[in-house]
């Protein structure tokens, strides 16, 4: 293959990966908690989720950096319990995240680790 | 097409076009890391993005000074490039982007290597041309040394020869 065809080739396939993807509107619960994100922070620091239950989690990437939401197992950090995809907006995510223990837990993005919130699970 | 010679040897110019091949490559790859990188957000990956894009500009632009220091631009984009491929596996984000840009790493990593080798031979002799070719020994190389006054021999132009005997 030649180097120009190659180049082209290579150049073709970043951008196609970098389009984003039309939003992921399916069956968005009217009542379901919401994060959103923009100029690289947590617009939404604190969400109420019920504890026990697994739920639906709406997350809004208002930007074109790439986010995700990544809840921990602690206030301060500590293990993932569930981990978001990631993805560039302007778009919107579902997630189905499965039942947290009834507390306060940390969500991050994966990708800027700066980006914090807090989830508190309860009744 | 044959190895066209294209530029001087030892002067960082591309020799033929193979080379101009493998730099554009390598040129496009860190590009499109760096347009990559840009698009993350954040001071870290913005800094990435800069090195990207000075190291890429470094390596192609056709100034004296990059050209004699092109050596050392694609030593340094080879670090770079193995550094940041660390900080990921390290530290990263897994998600398809990363994915991808990884493998653009991975590609220019693969042609950077080859570039090093086809304008500087292998990569492990590069120390030991670099402190031959340090600037002070250069000097010291060419300084003229000092002959013996005992070796000198006189020339017909250092004998005084006497007027008459001059032809004229």
């Amino acid at each position: 293959m030649r180097p120009t065809c190659f180049v082209v080739a290579l150049l073709g396939l970043v951008l196609a990966a970098c389009s984003s993807a039309p939003a992921s509107q399916a069956s968005i619960p009217p009542n379901a908690p919401k994060i959103e994100a923009n100029n690289l922070a947590f617009t939404t620091t604190s969400v109420k989720v019920p504890a026990g239950a697994a739920f639906a989690l709406v997350f809004e990437n208002k930007e074109g950096a790439p986010h995700n939401v990544n809840i921990l197992a602690e206030p301060s950090g500590g293990s993932s319990v569930f981990a978001g995809e990631t993805f560039s907006g302007p778009a919107t995510r579902v997630y189905q995240v499965p039942a947290l223990t009834p507390g306060t837990h940390q969500f991050k993005c994966d990708v800027h680790p700066a980006m914090t919130g807090t989830i508190v699970a309860g009744p | 097409m044959g190895a066209q010679r294209i530029g001087r040897f030892g002067t960082g110019e591309a020799r033929d076009w193979g080379e101009v091949g493998l730099r554009a490559v390598v040129a496009a790859c860190g590009l499109a890391s760096a347009w990559i990188h840009l698009t993350m957000g954040g001071l870290l990956f913005t800094m990435n993005a800069a090195g990207y894009l000075a190291l890429a500009v470094a390596l192609v632009i056709p100034l004296d000074l990059a050209r004699r220091a092109r050596w050392l631009t694609r030593l340094a984009l080879l670090g770079f490039t193995s550094a940041t491929i660390l900080g990921w596996l390290f530290m990263g984000a897994r998600f398809p982007l990363a994915y991808i840009d990884k493998a653009i790493e991975v590609v220019l990593i693969g042609f950077l290597l080859a570039d090093i080798w086809r304008a500087d031979g292998p990569p492990w002799q590069t120390p030991l041309r670099v402190i031959r070719d340090l600037p002070f020994r250069r000097v010291e190389q060419a300084k003229p040394r000092p002959v013996p006054s005992s070796t000198i021999r006189p020339t017909n132009a250092d004998i005084d020869e006497p007027p008459h005997r001059k032809v004229a």
